[in-house]
C-alpha cells in the first residue's frame, strides 16, 4: 500500500505522536505498521546498550566540531581499539577491587618460616604451618589481624596493634612480642614494649612487659613465663618448651618435619620441658621423645610409638 | 530481539546513534539536534530512514 499522502518524515513524526488523524489512521492500515510497532516495542525493552550510547555520543561530539556534519563519518577502525581500552579498564577496576575488599593472607609450609612486611612497616615472622590474615586497606587505622599458629611481632609505633586468635588478644602500641595460638595452647611473650593479653577462655587481661610471658594450655592453669632471651627460639633454629603436655610438643614436631605421629596406648599429657632444633629431624626426634622414655619406628612421614 | 538487535546494529551510524538517542536516551528530536548541530528536521529524517531500514531489515529476514 502506497503512502501518498505522508512525507518523509512521517515516521519520526509518528513516534512524537504528531501524526494527524487521518495520518495516523492510514498508517495503522498500511501493511507495515505492525513491525513498527514491535520495532520500537523491541527497542524500548532493551536495556541500555552503554557501548552504543558512549560511541555515539563520542561521535557526536566529534560531528559538532566538523563542518560537513551529515556526512562526517566516526572512524569506526578505531572502535576495536576503544574495546580493548574498555576491557583493560574494566579487569583494573575489577582487580583493585578485589584488593582493596579481600583479606590478605600469608602462610608458611611445615619446616618453613615466611617473613614479611606489613603495610606501616612493622615486621611479622611466621613459624611453620602458621598463617595470618589482614585487610591492608585503612591498615594504619585499624592494625588488627588474625592468627592461626606462632609468629613473632616486631610492631612500628602507631595505633593499638592486635592480634587475634581463637583463643585470645594481644594489643600493644609497638613492642617486639611472640604469640603462639595452636589448638588448646595459647602462648605469649613479650621482648620489648608493654604487651596486653586478653585470654579468652577465661576473660582475664594480663599486662606483660620485656621478659615476661603467659601460657594457658587447656586443662592446665594459666601461667607466667619468664626467660632471658631477646627472640623467640624458633628464629634460632629451636623450638623451647616449658612445662608443656608432651602431645604439643609432638605437634609442633609435626608442623616442623612434616611427620605423624600414631600412638595407642600413651599418655600425651606427659609435661615436657626442654627443646628441640629445627634444622636435624633425626636430633629433634631423639632429644624428644628419649627425655620421655619413649620407643618409635620411623615409617616415611610416619612416627608409630611404642608403650 | 535478536533480530531487532541485529538490525539495530546494521544500521548506518549516524541513523542509529540518533535512533537510540531517541529511544533508549529518551531524549527529544531537539535535544539530539542540540547535541549534535544540526536542524531537528535533519533528525527527523535521519529517524524516518532509521525506522525504515529496521522495517526492510526485519522483513527480509525469515
Amino acid at each position: 500500500m502506497q503512502m501518498k499522502n505522508l512525507d518523509n518524515i512521517f515516521l519520526s513524526r509518528w513516534l512524537n505522536n504528531e501524526l494527524s488523524e487521518d495520518e495516523l489512521t492510514q498508517f495503522k492500515a498500511s501493511e507495515h505498521y505492525d513491525t513498527y510497532v514491535n520495532i520500537i516495542n523491541g527497542t524500548d525493552k532493551l536495556q541500555a546498550p552503554s557501548y552504543n550510547l558512549n560511541e555515539a555520543f563520542l561521535s557526536i561530539k566529534k560531528s559538532r566540531n566538523a563542518k560537513n556534519i551529515i556526512s562526517t563519518k566516526a572512524p569506526s577502525k578505531n572502535r576495536w581499539q576503544l574495546g580493548i581500552a574498555a576491557s583493560v579498564i574494566l579487569l583494573i577496576g575489577l582487580f583493585a577491587y578485589i584488593n582493596f575488599f579481600s583479606a590478605t593472607v600469608y602462610s608458611s609450609d611445615f619446616g618453613k618460616q615466611v617473613a614479611f612486611e606489613l603495610p606501616d612497616g612493622s615486621k611479622v615472622l611466621l613459624n611453620s604451618k602458621s598463617s595470618i590474615e589482614f585487610n591492608k586497606r585503612n591498615w594504619n587505622n585499624n592494625r588488627t589481624l588474625k592468627l592461626q599458629g606462632e609468629a613473632f611481632f616486631d610492631v612500628e609505633k602507631g595505633n593499638t596493634f592486635t592480634v587475634k586468635t581463637s583463643q585470645g588478644e594481644v594489643s600493644v602500641l609497638g613492642t617486639e612480642f611472640n604469640v603462639k595460638a595452636v589448638t588448646d595452647l595459647f602462648k605469649v611473650s613479650c621482648y620489648e614494649g608493654k604487651v596486653k593479653v586478653e585470654d579468652y577462655t577465661d576473660s582475664s587481661i594480663r599486662n606483660l612487659t620485656p621478659s615476661l610471658g603467659y601460657q594457658n594450655i587447656k586443662n592446665h592453669n594459666a601461667i607466667t613465663l619468664t626467660f632471658d632471651n631477646t627472640r623467640p627460639e624458633w628464629m634460632n633454629q629451636q623450638s623451647v618448651f616449658k612445662s608443656t603436655p608432651i602431645k604439643y610438643v609432638l605437634s609442633a614436631l609435626e608442623k616442623q618435619y612434616q611427620l605423624q605421629f600414631e600412638y595407642q596406648n600413651f599418655d600425651d599429657s606427659v609435661l615436657f620441658t626442654g627443646s628441640f632444633p629445627n634444622n636435624n629431624k633425626e636430633i629433634a626426634l631423639k632429644t624428644v621423645l628419649k627425655s620421655v622414655n619413649l620407643k618409635y619406628t620411623i615409617k616415611g612421614n610416619s612416627i608409630i610409638l611404642e608403650d | 530481539m535478536v533480530k531487532l538487535e541485529n538490525a539495530i546494529s546494521s544500521l548506518p551510524e549516524r541513523q542509529r546513534e540518533v535512533f537510540l538517542l531517541n529511544r533508549i536516551e529518551k531524549k527529544t528530536y531537539k535535544e539530539i539536534a542540540e547535541l549534535s548541530g544540526v536542524s531537528v528536521k535533519a533528525i527527523e529524517k535521519l529517524i524516518h530512514k532509521a525506522l525504515l531500514k529496521l522495517r526492510t531489515e526485519i522483513e527480509n529476514i525469515p
